[in-house]
């Protein structure tokens, strides 16, 4: 039952917040982050209990599977809800101290609410088209959410956003139907089934490609990546953190669960298509990233430069590879929320995104430098930071795969995130304000401790990730493993 | 609109409408229909009163009285999906009680119905809010 929850515990704090709407901001604030820790309570303890007796399954209406929509939750599911359950309450516990766009109101709680939902609805999700929904449900939320405040430019970037989400959307539900006519079922686990047991009789290569490419655009890779740093780097910035940080996942996740369940051994096609699209995702994105000066639109293109590193996973799909896929998104999350937090911060204190125009944080303002520093070098994945272990597993497979092309792109790609993040650290933090910004009368801001706090709460996690380094990566092997042996996947949900 | 044409047709086709309404979500269990197209109906009705008798009073008052109506229909939605928690073996599962009454015979009560008000009032509760708040915004009318 308890896989029901990361659903329903949201969907009762939409109706909470909205619900107190009239009531005084302290309440509507104590509604909002108390439905955040109820629902990361939720998701650990889902966590706990998947490690502990293997993969949940629940059905909704007591329809059984494969007639009705199946809720699934197994390792990789439960690490997926964790992570974003906690990257989303960081970020609220940031948006209430944010202060301007208007952040706080239930409608924007409500917003939030809703997107969780989505997400979560889409990790438990157990049947193609249920997931379909869960990304509608998600993808409503982050329309208003990325158009919330609504100045022109933002409005420009939001039509981006929708018109690219609306055409994955309908490659995703075009594939649906294809597979669908082909099938005839779209419960995941009847699915692969079906698909082992029909074997190359079975041709599922169109609806796969379509499908896929769905969840590529919504993923941002190679060659559909535009959208992302065009839209991310409008909306105010606690909602630009919140997507960076979790949005891209989803798609990344859909990609992964599904085409562990379509795999079958000596698929060349998409294991090569996934292994170039990997490389040229990660250098198209850093090569665009090492030229931008504001500081989202850069941390935007290394958004999707590092998307590159979750797809190699999926193109080597061996159990190295995967663990190291997984380990890499926990870590990324994290970094990639945190450093948005920190432009963020720094906009507070010197009034810019401009890296330019900015500077002198090092000096005025020691601390987050350091909080900075060590974000940066987890993303870049300097030893024995956070991106370190994933990097370096996924190159360990690689070498083992014999694909070192793809393992020297990989390296290649680490040098020039370095340059980048050496690059908002000279100019930003580093070195002086320019003397022209300083004649127009420039003085600090102020950033709120609670933006601080909840930045600190992140780079906690970044080197709790390194303490705890060996029982997450078993989590994560564990979580690889279940996804390699789709059989006891099969096993749990038909009973076959 | 001050038209007294449209007026005194408004006031039938919102009644009717809403009547209307109400039928086609209870048809909506196992025939075309539901709560929302239902709710759709529904404040479609409300909504060609509201344009046919347009004054800034009716509007705001039309909007107080709707808006509360999402949030008991996102309760009675998921209320049913508990009910069938508690009372059955899964979130969502369907249950029935029989409600006797003694001149019309037996009633068949379910979540299933529970969920469909839910969706219906939800409906119009946002429906006519969306659609008012754009009529007061674009200043149209």
């Amino acid at each position: 039952m308890i896989v029901f929850a990361p659903i329903i515990i949201p969907l009762l704090f939409i109706i909470l917040s909205l619900s107190v709407a009239k009531a005084s901001k302290k309440v509507q604030q104590t509604v909002f982050l108390s439905g955040n820790i109820i629902t990361i309570g939720v998701a650990i303890s889902i966590l706990t209990t998947v490690l502990k007796e293997g993969i949940i399954v629940a059905q909704a209406g007591a329809w059984e599977a494969p007639f009705g929509i199946t809720i699934v939750a197994d390792t990789f599911s439960a690490i997926m809800l964790t992570l974003t359950s906690i990257t989303v309450a960081v970020v609220s516990l940031y948006s209430l101290a944010w202060r301007e766009n208007n952040l706080n109101t239930p409608v924007f709680y409500a917003l939030i609410f809703g997107l969780q939902m989505g997400m979560n609805g889409a990790f438990v999700a157990g049947d193609l088209f249920n997931m379909y929904v869960w990304f509608e449900v998600m993808l409503l939320s982050s329309f208003v959410l990325i158009s919330y405040g609504s100045d022109k430019k933002q409005l420009k970037g939001t039509l981006k956003y929708v018109s690219m989400n609306l055409v994955s959307s309908f490659f995703f539900v075009a594939g649906i139907a294809l597979l669908y006519g082909k099938t005839g079922t779209l419960n995941m686990a009847d699915l692969a089934y079906r698909v082992r047991e029909m074997g190359p009789e079975l041709d599922i290569f169109a609806p796969s490609a379509l499908i896929l490419m769905g969840f590529a655009i919504k993923s941002a890779i190679f060659p559909f990546f535009f959208w992302l740093p065009d839209s991310y780097h409008t909306p105010p910035l606690p909602i630009s953190a919140l997507f960076s940080g979790t949005l891209t996942k989803v798609g990344v996740y859909s990609m992964i669960r599904f085409y562990a369940l379509i795999h079958v051994p000596g698929d060349s096609f998409f294991t090569q298509m996934f292994l170039f699209i990997a490389s040229t995702t990660m250098i198209s994105g850093v090569l665009m990233a090492t030229s931008q000066f504001e500081v989202r639109r850069l941390l935007s293109f290394h958004i999707v430069s590092q998307i590159g590193y979750m797809i190699l996973g999926l193109g080597l799909f061996t159990k190295l590879a995967l663990t190291g896929a997984i380990f890499y998104i926990i870590g990324h999350c994290i970094v990639k929320t945190n450093l948005f937090l920190l432009s963020g911060i720094a906009y507070k204190i010197t009034g810019t995104f401009d890296l330019k125009k900015s500077g002198g944080l090092m000096k005025h303002k020691p601390f987050i430098a350091v909080l900075f520093f060590i974000s940066a070098m987890a993303l870049v994945g300097i030893p024995p930071l956070s991106g370190f272990f994933g990097k370096f597993m996924l190159l360990k497979a690689g070498v083992e795969s014999q694909e070192f092309i793809h393992v020297a792109s990989a390296l290649f790609v680490s040098f020039l995130t370095l340059f980048s993040m050496v690059k908002i650290w000279n100019e930003s933090y580093a070195k002086p304000i320019p003397e022209e910004i300083i004649n127009q009368g420039f003085k600090f801001g102020k950033a709120p401790k609670q933006l601080i706090a909840s930045s600190v709460l992140l780079v906690l996690i970044t080197i709790s990730l390194t303490v705890g380094s060996k029982f997450i990566i078993d989590t994560c092997a564990t979580a690889a493993d279940q996804l390699l042996n789709v059989d006891a996947y099969i096993n749990a949900v038909l009973h076959i | 609109m001050n038209t007294t044409l449209l007026q005194l047709a408004a006031k039938f086709i919102r009644s009717i409408m809403l009547v209307a309404s109400v039928f086609i979500l209870l048809r909506g269990h196992n025939a075309p229909g539901g709560g929302f197209i239902g709710g759709l109906l529904a404040s479609a009705g409300i909504v060609i009163y509201t344009i046919a008798f347009y004054s800034l009073p009716l509007l705001s008052k039309t909007l107080r009285t709707i808006a509360p109506l999402r949030i008991v229909g996102l309760i009675l939605a998921l209320g049913s999906g508990i009910l069938g928690l508690i009372f059955g073996e899964s979130f969502l599962h369907a249950q029935w009680f029989k409600l006797n009454i003694p001149i019309l015979g037996t009633i068949d009560l379910s979540t299933p119905l529970l969920f469909d008000i839910g969706v219906y009032l939800a409906v119009i509760g946002v429906m006519v809010m969306v659609i008012l708040l754009l009529m007061e915004d674009r200043k149209w009318n």
